[in-house]
């Protein structure tokens, strides 16, 4: 079995990420032993789309995640309790994002350091928050050079270079989203993460649900421009998944998930 | 689409990301160019931007002006989000602060104060008759105005008074029970346990900046004012229907009913109304594709519908180049009425 413990489902806006992170989230649950566990960074997991689909939801609210971490550094829960609630301490957090952001991901490290047999699934918020997220623990670093926290933000850069992480990139035949998804798979890699993965998601040229009849005008013409568009980087993607039609989200989970086998072994 | 007497001074398209906010903020920018002076901001980190309207990345924070055709009697600058150059104008100085300076890079996660900066900046300079934010893609439609309550809570009179003293002098007497009262002094001495001297040192630095600054930084701010009234701006909710989530329909009401009532716009991107309509399939896969479609459109008018609010669409446009699907978007700026059926 591989060795992942992290795996990131990133993109454009709208091309599939959180459908995508629920069939991966299925998917490990159905071929490891490990407990499988669902967030989305600072944000709630759709919990009634969780409950429906029996994966487990790790939600880490930033003011709790923030309060339990610096205890874990502080070794204090009632200090960290303390001090967080100031309203200065707030304001500031809300102010700077990227401190919230270094944080939920030091958060989700140690939930994985400290049990083995854990893996979370993460569907992150769009692009530019991701490479904020990867790009935090640098920035980090160079304000605070040296002392307890820079320890744990060199074990932050060592984990997101590390085999245990893997990060999904999702684009859909679109030219921004195709444009965008590889700038970000290409920063990504830049930034020394191992296991980058390319997915091109709801194709219509791979689709074959259509063709037991003559295609009107207007989807001949989307088709083409998807050709023009995703010909080139053929090649690049790791997976390419066919569009479905389907209005219910469980059937498109499920759709996804059985194709995804391939890139997990 | 928008006639004559709803137009405002600034125009803000916000939602979740990939509904084509770009792409549809873009075309408006040349639409309103063609007989005026445009100003067009984005804050998105991605700067797809210069992929659309052939723009380099190397001259962010500065305005750059757009080609534009043979036709267009008008001007259009366009402004890519330096959170640096931003920041810098404000304080009127070069910043020396590393920890500033960190932060202000492209990912440091300031680009909403930089966009607040900037428009407040431009609004009152008073060059463009026409100002229009992309703004960046966020959880919610309405994100980007949380920002300005942010800034507001950060530069609160009390922790400005303390920080700009500690600038000057540490520990002098009749400041600490605000230090208590506010947990700044726990702060700092817990910072010093886990960060050492040095950073507590250029963090309060920082700060002081920051704070000696505050003035500037509320009557930035105050532009929410401005964004607010339906006098001086308009909204523009954008959602697109070949991403619609369960979630987004919800979020959309929400902000609409959240918000200021009387011009704001919901726009419907990528419509494919005008196909469906002729469109009439025998076969199963078919069907269910046009009933997906169709139900997606209806979605999205029932929601203008009940809520009042009117409804602008936009149809897909088959076309590779992004360059190309702004031009053919600006056309749709003329249609004469506002739908809302």
């Amino acid at each position: 079995m591989k060795e992942q413990r992290l795996f990131i489902v990133t993109g454009k806006g709208g091309v599939g990420k959180t459908l995508t992170s629920f069939a991966l989230a299925k998917k490990l649950q159905e071929t490891t032993s490990k407990k499988v566990l669902l967030n989305s960074f600072d944000q709630p997991v759709d919990q009634k789309l969780a409950k429906e689909m029996g994966v487990q939801v790790l939600d880490l609210p930033l003011l709790d995640s923030t309060i339990e971490y610096i205890s874990r550094k502080i070794k204090s829960k009632t200090l960290a309790n303390w001090v967080m609630r100031t309203s200065f301490f707030k304001a500031l957090f809300n102010m700077v994002p990227a401190l919230g952001n270094m944080i939920t991901f030091g958060h989700l490290i140690d939930l994985l350091e400290d049990d083995e047999e854990t893996i979370i699934v993460v569907d992150a918020p769009s692009s530019g928050h991701i490479l904020t997220v990867l790009e935090s623990p640098l920035n980090f670093k160079q304000i605070f050079k040296s002392g307890a926290l820079v320890k744990d933000i060199e074990r932050m850069l060592k984990f997101s270079s590390s085999p245990f992480i893997e990060i999904w990139v999702l684009s859909i035949p679109t030219e921004l989203a195709v444009v965008e998804g590889k700038e970000l798979y290409e920063k990504i890699k830049a930034r020394g993460v191992q296991n980058v993965k390319w997915i091109l998601n709801n194709s219509f040229l791979e689709n074959d649900e259509l063709s037991d009849e003559e295609l009107p005008e207007f989807l001949k013409e989307k088709l083409t421009s998807e050709t023009n568009i995703t010909t080139e980087h053929r090649n690049n993607f790791d997976l390419i998944i066919p569009m479905h039609v389907d209005k219910n989200f469980k059937n498109l989970i499920s759709h996804i998930k059985d194709k995804i086998s391939t890139i997990l072994d | 689409m928008i006639p004559l007497d709803k137009m405002k001074r600034v125009e803000i398209f916000c939602g979740t990301g990939g509904v084509g906010k770009t792409t549809i903020s873009a075309s408006r920018a040349l639409f309103l160019a063609k007989n005026k002076k445009v100003l067009l901001i984005t804050i998105d980190p991605s700067k797809r931007l210069k992929q659309v309207l052939g723009i380099d990345e190397s001259l962010s924070g500065k305005l750059n002006k757009v080609e534009l055709d043979a036709e267009s009697k008008g001007h259009l600058d366009c402004l890519l989000l330096s959170p640096k150059t931003s920041f810098e104008r404000l304080i009127g100085t070069e910043n020396k602060n590393n920890i500033i300076e960190t932060l202000s890079k492209p990912y440091g996660g300031m680009n909403e104060i930089a966009a607040i900066i900037e428009l407040h900046y431009w609004f009152n300079k008073k060059e463009h008759d026409f100002i229009i934010l992309d703004t960046p893609p966020g959880h919610h439609f309405i994100d980007f105005l949380e920002a300005t309550k942010k800034i507001n809570a950060f530069f609160d009179k009390t922790f400005a008074d303390i920080f700009i003293h500690l600038g000057k002098e540490k520990g002098s007497k009749g400041i600490i029970g605000k230090l208590i009262n506010t947990g700044i002094d726990k702060l700092l001495s817990l910072l010093e346990s886990v960060t050492g001297e040095n950073f507590v040192g250029e963090f309060t630095s920082a700060v002081h900046i920051l704070y000696t600054n505050r003035e500037k930084f509320i009557e930035a701010i105050n532009i929410d004012k401005i964004l607010l009234s339906s006098e001086n701006s308009n909204w523009f909710l954008v959602s697109s229907l070949d991403q619609l989530k369960s979630k987004d329909a919800d979020d959309m009401l929400h902000a609409i009913n959240n918000f200021r009532k009387g011009d704001s716009y919901l726009v419907m991107n990528k419509s494919w109304a005008e196909h469906l309509s002729n469109w009439n399939p025998q076969s199963h896969g078919q069907q269910m594709l046009k009933e997906k479609l169709e139900s997606g459109e209806r979605e999205i008018s029932d929601i203008s519908k009940q809520n009042n609010v009117l409804l602008l669409k936009f149809p897909e446009i088959f076309s590779e180049d992004p360059f190309q699907q702004v031009k053919e978007l600006i056309s749709n700026w003329e249609v004469p009425e506002v739908t809302n059926d």
